[in-house]
């Protein structure tokens, strides 16, 4: 392989046209866990939290956390008030709703980022990693196709689209985007997996021990599996083993599916355990970014004819992206 | 495309921008509050001085001033060696002056001060003796500056004869002790003649009677001890001073 090869499969990966499907997926779920973000954890506490006489000030933020670096916060140039500020997280629900359906995508992902980051930046200390990452994915969405499938907009486009030469299908676009997200979650686990072998806990099989005697952290108590060493042995290098196949073995497609399926376990178990907001959620929504259209086509296809075995039809017909969608594409 | 990127970049840019004078008024009002962090705001501003003090010609003022700043400022960090290092710098590179200089003096007055506070009292010693001779070369015999160099020489002996208590209470050593809380006195004692009864010498005054009532106190002279505290507690009064004699 030479170097103009090298660059010709650089450019197929990063701009060869396909189906937004994943994407939307995506979208659907970050603007699902935006919409539980605000809902549930910030408006019952929001006054404490984003108040005039919030529990840590804007003033101390900006003195213990800031300093003189370029913190994003629209709040800042809001006027006083607590009316305001309310606001603006009304501003935020919205757009996750918008984000959501799918309705004047690119511009409510845009405002759900640019909300996120500056909820995120008023209020330092109340954000775990799973915030961390929710606007890095939030902020890749901003620049992908996902408002191009199952959105209100696609809709909308398609009503619009029936006077012309009828486009059936996804528009396909470059799906630089949904590398780049793809990239970021490898990175994830890369960054993960190398902490993780850099200490002992985690070499001697004895972090899940440790990590299961977190009482503020856990949910739902697991006795027989974390009291036992064997299977405390097996979870921690478990563990690791999953983190390693998922940013190497994840990009060879014959074994993707079976090392998201240990993804999946991997934090659907932790989901179970432990009381980690949103964090879980928001990496599992990811995964989406590596299953290949087609084959999230048929997996609709079968349940389609699973629903309708039932005698109970699903709207929409059973459609696959291949030649017939390929016709429209659109450079981004 | 090309255009919605750079307005949202430009849109960026401002939320970042249109809050900076409010977010360095913050801050200033922090540092103006917290002393640690003055002390640190200090520091940076010191550092960056002495960096381009240092290409200036030995003897400069603003060079002498620069090293004196950053002399401090590690003083008041506690890192000692480097205080030392850089007031001894100060004192080499310091341009003889046929005249009173002010900032000679200062700066071997803080000398001292540092060794004090690193225990090495000889040395602390030999630098309130340079004071004192400088004074005595240039002011006149009554000058109160003189009386200040003579309090200093005092209480280096007080707190010598303190740490010699400490290391080793063995009655060898306190004698040795007790030779210098004597000599403590007597240098308070040549001091307290300087001060006379103007009120800008009444702060000296106390400080010097505050100190000669912990040397009479050490020494087991109670009653001597309780009427220079009382006479010290006076002036205190009189002046509002905050700082009180324990």
């Amino acid at each position: 392989m030479n170097f103009s090869d090298l660059a010709k499969a650089i450019n197929h990966f990063l701009f060869a046209p396909k189906s937004p499907l994943p994407m939307a997926l995506v979208r659907i779920c970050v603007g699902l866990i935006l919409l539980q973000d605000t809902l549930v954890h910030l408006l019952p506490d929001f006054k404490f939290y984003y108040g005039d006489n919030a529990i840590i000030p804007i003033e101390s933020t900006i003195c213990k956390y800031w300093f003189n670096e370029p913190y994003f916060d629209i709040m800042l140039l809001l006027p006083p008030g607590d009316t305001w500020k309310f606001a603006f997280f009304i501003v935020f629900v919205l757009a996750a709703v918008c984000m959501t359906f799918g309705l004047f995508s690119r511009t409510s992902m845009i405002v759900g980022f640019l909300c996120l980051l500056s909820f995120d930046s008023h209020l330092e200390l109340n954000q775990n990693d799973g915030d961390v990452f929710l606007r890095l994915t939030a902020m890749i969405l901003c620049f992908s196709n996902a408002g191009d499938a199952l959105s209100l907009d696609n809709v909308f486009r398609a009503r619009k689209a029936k006077q012309q030469p009828a486009p059936s299908g996804y528009v396909l676009s470059a799906p630089w985007a949904q590398r780049w997200l793809q990239l970021q979650v490898a990175f994830v686990y890369w960054h993960a997996f190398v902490c993780k072998i850099a200490g002992f806990s985690w070499i001697s099989g004895m972090a899940c021990y440790n990590s299961s005697r977190y009482e503020d952290c856990m949910r739902f108590p697991l006795p027989i599996v974390f009291d036992n060493l064997f299977t405390i042995h097996c979870l921690s290098w478990g563990t690791l083993v999953i983190e390693l196949f998922l940013w190497t073995l994840i990009w060879f497609k014959q074994f993707r599916y079976w090392v998201l399926l240990g993804g999946i376990a991997l934090h659907l178990g932790i989901e179970f355990t432990m009381n980690l907001p949103m964090f879980e959620w928001i990496v599992l929504s990811t995964y989406f970014a590596f299953v290949e259209p087609e084959d999230l086509s048929k997996f609709a296809n079968i349940i389609r004819s699973y629903f309708s075995k039932l005698h109970f039809h699903l709207p929409g017909k059973a459609r696959l992206p291949g030649p017939q969608s390929s016709l429209n594409t659109r450079p981004t | 495309m090309i255009i919605r990127i750079v307005l949202l970049a430009l849109f960026f840019a401002y939320v970042v921008r249109a809050p900076m004078d409010f977010r360095t008024k913050v801050l200033e009002a922090s540092i103006r509050d917290n002393p640690e962090l003055r002390l640190l705001r200090r520091q940076s501003d010191c550092e960056r001085g002495f960096l381009e003090a240092v290409k200036l010609p030995v003897g400069d003022k603003l060079r002498q001033q620069a090293i004196s700043d950053l002399a401090l400022v590690r003083w008041r960090q506690l890192k000692f060696q480097d205080a030392e290092n850089l007031y001894r710098l100060a004192l080499i590179e310091n341009k003889p002056s046929k005249d009173y200089d002010q900032a000679l003096l200062s700066n071997m007055l803080k000398l001292a001060a540092v060794y004090r506070d690193e225990s090495k009292f000889a040395e602390a010693r030999s630098v309130y003796l340079a004071t004192l001779a400088y004074d005595q070369k240039f002011l006149s015999k009554s000058d109160t500056r003189i009386g200040r160099d003579l309090s200093n020489l005092g209480i280096n002996y007080y707190i010598e004869a303190c740490s010699k208590d400490r290391v080793d209470p063995a009655s060898k050593m306190k004698d040795e002790r007790t030779s210098l809380m004597l000599k403590a006195k007597n240098y308070l004692d040549q001091s307290l003649k300087f001060f006379g009864d103007t009120p800008e010498n009444q702060q000296l005054a106390s400080i010097a009677l505050s100190n000669r009532c912990l040397v009479l106190r050490d020494l087991g002279e109670g009653e001597a001890a309780k009427i220079d505290k009382s006479r010290a507690n006076r002036l205190d009064n009189a002046e509002q001073r905050l700082c009180k004699l324990p």
